[in-house]
């Protein structure tokens, strides 16, 4: 039997994990892949909230949808010539009176390459079981939750209108290409169905999955010496006890589960 | 999005076109725009066979220029036309640098368009342009440029046949006739010089940036017109 036992109950473990889950902070993470057919350098920044928590035995924390905020700032590199048919400013002949007929040369127009900056977010629910882990290190006992396996994220609604506002800003941030007036239209199609929803999110699932996946939410933390009574005076010092063991499982304590630490300790 | 033109600087959806009346061999340069008139080595020539021309009888050259490194080449060093041709330059490159023709004769430049030259523009960009002449003979004008309609087959079918239809201006004596022309995206307008002091046809835009700024000393001046320096 151990010397020392703490319980939470569901109610209280969702409140306690509020708290965890907000103390996390933002993450965020950069690199280069490919969107679509767009070559793409990106920073992704993420921030959880808690969801609804479900204590399960033996060792199970159940978060239900867990939320996900994210933003993104990309740059997608795009070769209008995939997109657009070639084109050219025919060859013109014109009748100069008294003088004669000119004619200019057929000038063929190559769409260059174009860099286009977009930023969207949007957030994605996912639950995920955290199993418990208890370790001594440096001196410091930690009980933590970690997220078991590879959570599935599921996409807000949101997510078709940040395709289409890709499509619209390409449109945007190409206006100023010669010629390309009466073919942004087009070209915003072109870019929203060769990027696609299943894209984006095929894109964007591995990135931000490791803000979830593999996540230690802290539960307990306690130096293995623990100060049971303070000094008073030179001859009278602190007493302190030390922590030997540290459990942490779900119980079903009828008529609910329940969170319990339990600690052995001498002196 | 605009479209800033100057016959003084060629680029990609530009023509310099230059009509020789006499026979002879004329020797020019092509250089960077504004500085292609202080070269001192005139290494390609215009040969010019035949007597006078006959009224509306004109056959054309095209030279193609190149741009390698820094030098712009054209693709023949030597043309030989008869009197009364015209030999345009013009050069694809849409990633050359702007450029002139500088002619060793002073009627032969696309610095300054004097008789029997022109200087054609592709629009590629809508808007409302006005342009002037940077040497200050007063000519000057307008080109609105409109936007197709795009939005269904018969509207694209109308537009590329609009293309086809290049618009006329003539310039004589710092007048341009007609002064102001509307063309649709895409359309080429050829400045045709009948005869005129030497002038450009440039964006006014051009020239506002051209104004000089105050501390800076080197500026072009201009040599005619009310803003005339000695």
């Amino acid at each position: 039997m151990s010397e020392i036992i703490a319980a939470i109950d569901e109610g209280a473990a969702n409140d306690f994990l509020d708290t965890v889950v907000a103390g996390l902070g933002p993450q965020s993470t950069s690199g280069s892949s490919s969107l679509g057919p767009f070559a793409v350098s990106y920073s992704v920044s993420g921030t959880l909230s808690n969801g609804t928590v479900d204590l399960i035995p033996p060792g199970t924390i159940r978060i239900a949808d867990l939320r996900l905020d994210w933003s993104a700032s990309a740059t997608l590199s795009l070769d209008l010539g995939d997109f657009l048919p070639e084109i050219h400013i025919p060859q013109v002949c014109i009748d100069i009176p008294c003088v004669g007929t000119v004619c200019t040369p057929r000038i063929d127009i190559t769409w260059p390459t174009v860099s286009v900056p977009v930023s969207f977010g949007d957030f994605v629910r996912a639950t995920v079981d955290l199993g418990l882990s208890v370790t001594l290190v440096g001196g410091v006992w930690k009980v933590e939750g970690i997220v078991q396996g590879v959570p599935s994220l599921a996409f807000g609604p949101g997510t078709a209108a940040i395709v289409a506002g890709i499509g619209l800003a390409v449109a945007a941030a190409v206006a100023w290409v010669p010629l390309i007036g009466p073919f942004l239209a087009g070209l915003a199609i072109a870019v929203t169905a060769a990027i696609g929803i299943a894209g984006l999110t095929g894109w964007l699932g591995p990135i931000i999955t490791p803000f979830i996946s593999g996540t230690r939410f802290p539960v307990y933390e306690q130096p293995e010496w623990f100060e049971v009574l303070p000094a008073t005076s030179a001859i009278d010092p602190a007493v302190s006890v030390h922590i030997d063991a540290v459990g942490a499982e779900v119980q079903h304590n009828a008529p609910e589960d329940e969170l319990v630490l339990s600690a052995d300790i001498s002196a | 999005m605009s479209d800033h033109f100057d016959s003084r600087a060629l680029r990609q959806t530009d023509c310099y076109g230059q009509r020789f009346m006499r026979p002879g061999t004329y020797a020019y340069a092509i250089g960077h725009a504004g500085t292609a008139a202080l070269a001192q080595d005139h290494p390609y020539v215009v040969v010019v066979e035949g007597d006078a021309p006959k009224r509306g009888e004109m056959a054309q050259t095209l030279v193609t220029v190149h741009a390698e490194g820094k030098a712009f080449v054209p693709d023949a060093p030597k043309v030989t036309v008869n009197a009364g041709d015209m030999v345009m330059w013009h050069c694809p490159d849409p990633h050359a640098r702007p450029f002139a023709v500088s002619g060793e004769k002073d009627f032969f430049s696309s610095d300054r368009l004097v008789n029997e030259s022109g200087y054609s523009h592709a629009f590629t960009c809508t808007g409302t342009y006005e342009w002037a002449d940077a040497h200050g003979s007063g000519a000057k004008g307008v080109v609105r440029v409109s936007a197709p309609d795009s939005s269904s087959d018969k509207g694209i079918r109308a537009w590329q046949s609009q293309q086809r239809q290049g618009v006329l201006v003539m310039v004589k004596d710092g007048q341009a006739e007609p002064a102001e022309v509307d063309v649709v995206l895409g359309q080429t307008v050829f400045f045709a010089v009948v005869a005129g002091p030497g002038i450009s046809v440039t964006d006014t835009a051009v020239l506002e940036a051209e104004r000089p700024v105050p501390g800076i000393a080197f500026y072009r001046k201009p040599t005619r017109g009310k803003d005339a320096v000695a």
